[in-house]
């Protein structure tokens, strides 16, 4: 019986890496020796997740990894992998705390996808978030980072107890804690609202409007390697997660919720396509992005009635290849600086990165046979068969739009002049948007090699993952 | 009796509750000038419910309106919202919105000058909104919900000038002190739950006799403590003297029709469950006894006419207590229905004397009579009415109650209702006395505009001759309504007139030779029997010591986390001050705020479209980018509500989704 328990293993692992990283100052570990150890364990982790047996139900059903849970848990212990082996290179001072802190988000992030209960749920939510904040806010004598720390923090918590709110209300309804079956119709209004409350504290945490207006602010002011992370490993959690409660409780989910759905899954689309064109952060278009690709989620979310099991597999590997990109964009242009406009020359400078980052943006865009584009497909294509076509409709007219401002990334990279040596920007220019580029000192390039590695991977799963994904997608549906 | 329900009823609460809506989410200078639109909601609640209460007439134990509404299903049980209007409830809308109505338009003059009014405005209508629905309930849910409603729009309210000291502080007292006699609610709506399952009160009233009798006294101690605490009894009395930082005709408000009369109006709804407990009911008697005599004595040593008035409302509900402590809720529930309509006379009176004469202070006043001879006789009539002179509405529901008690042969009560008879004419005379008689001590003292005296005329209309509706009420409601006889009016009468007497010579001096043996009960007084200090003793300073003991403690064990608690501790104080003015008034900006955006994006939709713009839609993509830009403040407050206003969107669309 106990069996299923081996399951666990990999988050011991990560939880050993957590360990080391804390407790390395004891045993003498620099900060870049504890965070390539971190970068192993989450590899070894990852390796772990994937030859882990079939999906069982533990703790008394209120967890269970599913061969997507799976997949989703390897793809972002890979990620942490690669962003421990960038920090470990690239980042001056200490970071073993960094990596304690990744280890652990990624941990809360991979029991996340395997929730089977709202506490549970809540729990692991918690704990992918906690790390983040502080993440976000790491250097504590940078004003910016802490302020940006702190409105992620303040806004989540008053999302999260509404969300906790909503669970009690849920639970008040169909009088059981367990996702599936938690038949909230015979309980009135109560439980349509606590429904409604428990999604919108996932809402606030993947940025959906309109609990997005964190998510610009905060990114825009952490160091860019921070965001890399938070954007991607406990943002992919969240996503999947809106994904993963409606799909559990498909028999059980009210008519109306759909509507919700896909009323917010319009307006996400639409603000966050339209917001980021006029943006000149990196950071904060990056924001936006995801502010549009969880509208792209939520079409394919609409459709899980209709498209089954089809619509998750390919809402994952949307997720996964989304965030993958934005992980890669996000690392490639930190040690560049904040502003779009910092970009200029940098395929002079340096010319992998910039066609890194071509590649990368493409893949945002949705240009086969990158990743993206079959993110994109899969997801548009399961919600083709339902009746909600004009979402697709939209979100194809809002990756138009969207792509507009990817291509600027391309055109500063290679077309636009650099700034004199001297000079840099006029004072008009940095009065206008108050976003010196600050914070460049944070970076050494002593060491390339590890960070030199996790660049080029990311990119060329970007390239490779794509084509095979139909490969993933028959592994998934035969682990069904 | 009708047949047909009259759902038309339910818009008595509803158009108050609208404008409140209405007005929470526009800007602060819209809201200013929209501030009519409160009092004209609340005059046609008036109309309905004056039409309601005479299609009714002569009235009868039963119900004209029942509805049910599942909020949901716990477990098996149901968890249902009721709403049971009888006649009762019709003479209490009639009252609430009459009252509601004249203090409305009299504020309009009051607060005309201040840059908030149409925030106060919005305040009022929920306040009575939720006092309106808490008479129509049929369930102790509800009724909590509205008492909770008003305990947050009374915060509001007294502490509305926050960036004053003592409006903040006053506003936090009676904040907590009503929330610490919630507490009482909350034991016994879990009692009450646990023992029969259900709130509505109908059924609770039905299936109490079969209780274990501890759970009903249980029940009843509860309730009865809660009511204490709305209604100012000893010794959570505490809130109401403080509780004048308001404005004047807020106070007219929560002293006369709403918050205070809400705990009188409870326990006279579940007067037979606390029957069932006769020790209860004594309680009840003598704590009522308790605070009208010390309200009453209280009152003398007061030269600050609204703290007179605040006493008196102390004293007056202990008498309404009396009442229920003998059983008798129809004499409450009568004098409770003319105490609202005289104690709202006095303050609203108080108020133009204090505008007139821009002090509070009794002292300072004198001859206003000759000045404002409008206001002296509307005020006049409602002074008289509280002395208890025949023929105001007063005399008639003290003698009531006076002969409920003698009713129940409880002379020593009687003895001692009598004694707060004589100091309450001994006050008010001293009072009277003061204001509008001798020397003219204030320049330039003239008479209101229209929009105060015409509420002050309704209303002393209403002192005036309501005392002949007294047989009509009691069969209104259901009861048996009785003339007073002419024992106890000889009584009353001479205890009215020793008061007076006493009231006059006290104004002429002759007790000063007294005043100094007796300063020890001046200095006792002064200190409201130290029941301020009391508390500030026995609970929040031992309170600090503990913790210091606690915070020493721990300093020793986990360095840090009492100093956390106490910056928390500090810090939720703070928030608690400036509730008002980030969360809720911010709330209410930022709704605004987007309001704004809104009007912007259409503005610039209607540009660009007129200007033929269209074509190039690059442009208005930008244009787009742009505005959205502009919703990113920047301050995490706007963001905050903005979800929060979110999520109010998304429930209202999925309740409207599930109806359809």
């Amino acid at each position: 019986m106990l069996s299923g328990y081996w399951t666990l293993i990999p988050y011991a692992i990560l939880f050993f890496g957590v360990l080391i990283a804390l407790f390395a100052d004891w045993a003498g570990l620099s900060s870049r020796l504890a965070a390539l150890f971190g970068a192993a364990c989450a590899l070894v982790a990852g390796l772990g997740f994937t030859l882990s047996e079939a999906s069982q139900l533990l703790f008394g059903g209120r967890f269970m990894l599913s061969v997507s849970g799976r997949l989703v848990s390897v793809g972002l212990c890979i990620i942490t992998a690669l962003w421990l082996m960038w920090i470990a290179d690239r980042v001056k001072g200490r970071t073993r705390e960094a990596t304690a802190l990744a280890l652990l988000s990624v941990m809360g992030a991979c029991m996340l996808v395997g929730a089977r209960e709202f506490i549970t749920l809540l729990v692991a939510l918690e704990l992918t978030a906690m790390p983040s904040y502080v993440l976000l806010g790491y250097w504590a004598h940078r004003r910016r980072s802490l302020e940006s720390a702190m409105k992620y923090f303040l806004f989540s918590v008053l999302t999260t107890l509404v969300m906790t709110y909503g669970v009690s209300l849920v639970y008040a309804a169909s009088g059981t804690t367990m996702i599936v079956g938690a038949d909230v119709s015979g309980g009135g209004l109560i439980g349509l609202i606590g429904l409604v409350m428990l999604m919108v504290g996932i809402f606030a945490k993947v940025s959906a409007v309109p609990f997005h207006f964190w998510a610009p602010d905060a990114y825009a002011g952490a160091s860019a390697w921070g965001v890399a992370f938070v954007a991607t490993v406990p943002k992919a959690a969240a996503m999947v997660t809106l994904l993963r409660l409606p799909a559990l409780m498909a028999d059980t989910l009210p008519e109306s919720l759909i509507t919700v759905f896909v009323i917010i899954g319009i307006m996400s689309m639409v603000v966050g396509s339209f917001a980021a064109l006029t943006q000149d952060t990196i950071r904060r278009i990056m924001a936006y992005s995801g502010v549009v690709n969880v509208g792209f989620l939520l079409t394919g979310i609409a459709a899980l009635q209709t498209a089954g099991s089809f619509a998750i597999f390919a809402g994952v590997l949307f997720i996964l290849f989304y965030v993958l990109a934005v992980f890669g964009v996000l690392l490639v242009t930190a040690t560049e600086g904040d502003r779009v406009s910092d970009l200029a020359g940098l395929s002079e400078r340096r010319p992998v990165a910039a066609w890194i980052l071509v590649l990368l943006s493409l893949s945002l865009i949705g240009v086969p046979p990158l990743a993206g584009f079959f993110g994109k497909l899969y997801i548009f294509t399961s919600a083709l068969t339902s009746s909600y076509v004009y979402m697709v409709v939209i979100a194809v007219l809002c990756s138009v739009v969207s792509a507009f401002y990817y291509l600027r990334f391309m055109k500063a990279a290679f077309f636009d002049a650099v700034p004199s040596k001297d000079g840099a920007r006029t004072g008009e220019e940095i009065a206008g948007n108050g976003a010196v580029s600050e914070g460049l000192d944070e970076y050494d390039t002593k060491h390339r090699l590890f960070a030199r590695t996790a660049l080029v991977v990311a990119t060329t799963l970007i390239v490779v993952l794509g084509p095979l994904s139909g490969y993933l997608i028959d592994w998934m549906m035969a682990g069904i | 009796m009708s047949s047909t329900m009259s759902y038309y009823l339910l818009l008595i609460p509803l158009i108050p509750t609208l404008v409140f809506a209405a007005l929470l989410f526009l800007p602060r200078d819209l809201r200013n000038r929209l501030m009519y639109v409160s009092p004209i909601a609340m005059g046609t609640s008036a109309l309905i419910s004056i039409i309601a209460g005479l299609t009714e007439f002569p009235g009868g134990p039963y119900s004209i309106l029942r509805l049910d509404y599942r909020l949901a299903t716990l477990g098996e049980m149901p968890l249902n919202l009721t709403i049971d209007v009888g006649p009762l409830s019709l003479i209490m809308l009639v009252m609430v919105t009459v009252i509601g109505t004249c203090v409305q338009v009299y504020s309009l003059s009051y607060m005309k000058d201040d840059e908030r009014r149409g925030w106060y405005f919005t305040v009022m209508s929920l306040f009575t909104a939720a006092m309106l629905l808490l008479v129509m309930s049929g369930d102790l849910l509800l009724i909590f919900a509205m008492w909770e409603i008003m305990g947050l729009c009374s915060y509001m309210l007294i502490g509305f000038w926050y960036k004053e000291k003592a409006p903040r502080r006053a506003s936090q007292k009676a904040f907590l002190v009503t929330r610490a006699g919630d507490g009482g609610f909350f034991v016994a709506l879990a009692a009450i739950y646990a023992a029969c399952g259900t709130f509505n009160i109908n059924d609770i009233l039905a299936s109490a006799p079969g209780w274990a009798p501890w759970v009903a006294a249980v029940a009843a101690l509860g309730l009865l403590w809660a009511a204490m605490g709305k209604s100012a009894q000893l010794p959570l009395s505490v809130w109401l003297p403080d509780a004048m930082a308001g404005p004047t005709p807020g106070s007219a408000l929560i002293h006369a029709a709403t918050m205070v009369a809400a705990g009188v109006f409870m326990v006279a709804r579940m007067l037979p469950l606390f029957e069932l407990t006769p020790f209860v009911l004594t309680i009840t008697l003598w704590i009522g006894v308790a605070t009208a005599l010390f309200g009453a004595i209280l009152a003398c040593f007061q030269n600050d006419i609204k703290k007179v008035l605040a006493y008196s409302t102390i004293s007056q509900l202990g008498v309404m207590f009396v009442a229920l402590g003998v059983g008798s809720a129809l004499a409450a529930l009568f004098h409770l229905y003319t105490h609202a309509f005289f104690k709202a006379l006095l303050f609203l009176g108080a108020g133009s004397i204090i505008h007139a004469t821009h002090t509070q202070d009794t002292r300072k006043m004198g001859g206003l009579a000759q000045k404002m001879p409008l206001t002296t006789v509307c005020f006049t009539i409602g002074a008289f009415a509280l002395a208890g002179v025949a023929p105001l509405t007063g005399f008639f529901s003290k003698d009531e109650v006076f002969a409920v008690i003698k009713y129940a042969s409880n002379y020593p009560a009687l003895v001692l209702a009598c004694a707060m008879g004589v100091t309450t004419s001994l006050y008010v005379t001293k009072m009277w006395l003061r204001v509008f008689f001798g020397k003219a001590k204030t320049p330039h003292v003239h008479e209101g505009g229209i929009l105060e005296l015409a509420p002050l005329g309704v209303l002393a209309a209403a002192t005036l001759f309501g005392g002949i509706s007294t047989r009509a009420f009691g069969d209104y409601i259901g009861d048996i309504g009785v003339w007073p006889s002419w024992y106890m009016a000889t009584i009353s009468t001479c205890v009215t007139l020793a008061g007076a007497t006493l009231g006059y010579l006290a104004v002429r001096g002759k007790f000063d030779r007294f005043k100094e043996p007796l300063r020890f009960v001046g200095a006792i007084m002064d200190n409201k029997l130290y029941l301020d200090a009391f508390y500030d003793n026995v609970i929040i300073k031992p309170y600090f010591i503990v913790s210091d003991l606690l915070w020493k403690f721990d300093e020793v064990v986990v360095d840090g986390i009492v100093n956390g608690v106490v910056a928390l501790y500090r810090r939720l104080t703070r928030l608690t001050w400036r509730f008002d003015e980030v969360v809720v008034d911010g709330a209410v900006n930022g709704t605004a705020a987007a309001y704004l955006e809104v009007t912007e994006a259409s503005r610039i939709i209607d540009e660009s479209i007129i200007d033929g713009a269209v074509n190039s839609s690059a442009t208005l993509s930008q244009r787009f980018g742009t505005l959205l830009r502009k919703a990113q403040t920047g301050k995490l407050q706007t963001y905050q509500r903005l979800a929060i206003g979110g999520l109010v969107l998304v429930l209202v669309l999925v309740v409207v989704l599930k109806g359809m």
